[in-house]
């Protein structure tokens, strides 16, 4: 797999600006990359690994590389990740950490039919300034998984998050996630409802500050009937930090009966924070509901003086408006295992926030 | 306890409301402010307690002999100035209780006292909101969030019950009731009342000052007080209107 996406990276080249799925992202910070990909030593073709029949999803190993076209997907694996393979019994329920082993990591989940599994992705913490992870995971008839993480870069650090996650009938997916960072980001993911009445939820949380540059590109792909999904984003940005939201929702031509939800809040805390947001919708189908919703704005000054004007202090105010704003993306998570994780974190988080 | 001398307010973008607006307000008082709509009755209340939105260009205010003007807002709060507002805002997310927690803390932290205790905010909160009549479903919900009109108004008088201020300026707080909520929400003003506390009541109608009897009732248009009077001056107002004001202001 290496060779293949070292070669395809090299055919691909550095994204550019006018790239749809790097539209946002400041590319100039990938140009030291390039030399290190140029100087990849191609290994030699190597034998796939046996694929488990234990989910009735493609296998993991069925990379399509060739095909692939967000270098993202390939980063982790032309550097010579090692695949970490995990596979959760049928029925089975889990509780569990995903901790990356080095700067770049490649993780393949096979859950079995009617599992239960709730995964803490941890910070990939390598001290490097770059740092690139994908994630496939193969979810099978009817279960149900838990991802949640808390990130925390640090001012000029690159680190690029890829997953890509094939849904059975009737499983469930639900992501949770909270960003707190000043580093550069970029969080893709493909996710292919594949089997009918299979559902995603996808929440994320952005607490933004200092030079912090973060992107999120996700393309749901709604391949069967009855599938419904929904992605729910909100935004606190300050400083100079800027923060992108490229969500796409492809519903099939067969697709009757699907349901999507695409909605992301921004509050703008400074002057110079600044947020792009790009809702795609490709429905092939009539019989859909399919939505979106943006807004954008700064802290309501009426809330505020409201709460001043009981005698709290302005930053007090400030704080309970922001937790307010932030904590109804981890309410809405339905499953209290990532739910009051991130609660906890957020609370910590929200302290460090300012105009600066 | 509060005295208004001279003052004139203007909306960020210039346009005057407040033209010289004289007020004293003594420990024990009640005052009831009446006048047309736009006749900047609510501007007042919003200049005194310090609202962003307006700029004061003259006259001073004084608060039990400190300079409300030259505070920030939380501060005149913190000093016992109250205002319960004609529109509540609702803010989701925000628990009522944790708010009127965090306020009751503010403020004695304000005053360097300790933070109140479990025990005593329950007691309290218990006991204003019996007095209030109110659900308990209020305690968890978001501030204001989803309340009705009259539950916004009555949530504000329980803040007022909770935090006891020592003048309280309450801008409409019988509109948007219906009887029974304004009976109730009249005696909790009554109840919160003492020789030692203050209350402005903004109203349109006497039916609240058939409740809370005012010592004196004040008539404001264009931003000025023009006639004041005992609570005889009210019923005289609901009976004739205020034609016969604006011909002779």
């Amino acid at each position: 797999m290496q060779r293949e996406a070292i070669q395809k990276i090299l055919a691909l080249g550095i994204p550019k600006q006018h790239d749809e799925a790097w539209t946002f992202f400041p590319v100039s910070k990938l140009r030291p990359l390039e030399a290190q990909w140029q100087a990849l030593e191609i290994p030699a073709t190597t034998t796939p690994p046996t694929p488990s029949a234990e989910t009735s999803v493609p296998s993991p190993f069925s990379l399509d590389i060739a095909n692939e076209t967000d270098i993202a997907a390939l980063l982790p694996i032309a550097f010579g990740a090692k695949t970490l393979s995990k596979t959760v019994a049928k029925n089975a329920v889990e509780q569990g950490i995903l901790k990356p082993r080095d700067e770049n990591a490649h993780t393949v989940f096979e859950i079995g039919q009617g599992a239960k599994v709730s995964l803490e992705l941890l910070e990939n913490i390598s001290d490097r300034d770059f740092a690139s992870e994908r994630l496939d995971i193969f979810v099978g008839k009817d279960a149900e998984l838990e991802l949640f993480s808390a990130e925390k870069g640090h001012e000029g650090a690159l680190r690029f998050r890829h997953f890509e996650i094939h849904q059975a009938e009737g499983s469930t997916v639900r992501i949770l996630d909270l960003n707190e960072t000043s580093a550069t980001m970029r969080l893709s993911g493909v996710v292919k409802l594949e089997g009918q009445n299979s559902h995603f939820e996808y929440r994320s949380l952005n607490l933004n500050k200092g030079m912090a540059s973060t992107h999120v590109h996700l393309r749901i792909e709604h391949k069967a009937p009855h599938c419904t999904s929904s992605q729910f984003v909100r935004n606190l940005l300050g400083g100079s930090a800027y923060a992108s939201y490229d969500g796409a929702v492809i519903v099939g031509e067969l697709c009757t009966g699907s349901l999507s939800s695409q909605l992301v809040n921004t509050i703008l805390i400074s002057e110079d924070a600044k947020i792009s947001v790009k809702p795609v919708l490709k429905i092939y189908h009539d019989d859909v509901e399919c939505t979106h919703g943006n807004t954008c704005g700064t802290l309501d000054p009426e809330s505020l003086y409201y709460l001043q004007s009981r005698g709290i202090s302005f930053t007090d105010a400030h704080r309970i408006l922001m937790r307010a704003f932030a904590e109804e993306v981890l309410l809405a998570h339905p499953i209290a295992t990532g739910r009051e994780r991130l609660q906890k974190i957020l609370q910590e988080s929200l302290n460090g926030l300012s105009k600066n | 306890m509060l005295s208004i001398q001279n003052l004139k307010a203007s909306l960020n973008d210039g346009t005057q409301i407040l033209k010289g607006i004289n007020l004293e307000v003594k420990p024990g008082e009640i005052h009831a402010i009446m006048g047309l709509n736009g006749s900047g009755k609510s501007t007042l209340s919003k200049v005194i307690s310090g609202h962003p939105a307006y700029h004061v260009d003259g006259g001073s205010v004084f608060l039990n002999g400190k300079d409300l003007l030259g505070m920030d807002v939380s501060a005149r709060a913190n000093e016992g100035f109250f205002i319960s507002m004609q529109y509540p805002i609702e803010i989701p997310g925000v628990p009522n209780v944790e708010f009127l927690r965090m306020a009751m803390d503010s403020q004695r932290a304000y005053r360097k006292e300790p933070k109140i205790s479990d025990e005593e905010f329950k007691t309290r909160l218990n006991s204003s909101m019996k007095l209030l009549e109110m659900d308990e479903r209020y305690r968890e919900r978001g501030l204001n969030d989803g309340f009705s009109g009259g539950e916004k108004k009555r949530n504000e008088i329980l803040q007022m019950a909770m935090l006891e201020p020592r003048i309280s300026f309450l801008d409409e707080t019988d509109s948007g009731l219906d009887i029974d909520a304004l009976r109730i929400v009249a005696n909790g003003i009554n109840h919160i009342m003492n020789p030692s506390r203050a209350v402005i009541l903004v109203t349109h109608y006497q039916r609240l000052l058939d409740y809370v009897k005012p010592h004196f009732v004040h008539v404001l248009h264009r931003g000025k007080i023009v006639l004041s009077g005992g609570p005889e001056l009210a019923l005289k107002l609901e009976a004739l209107g205020y034609d016969w004001i604006t011909e002779e202001a």
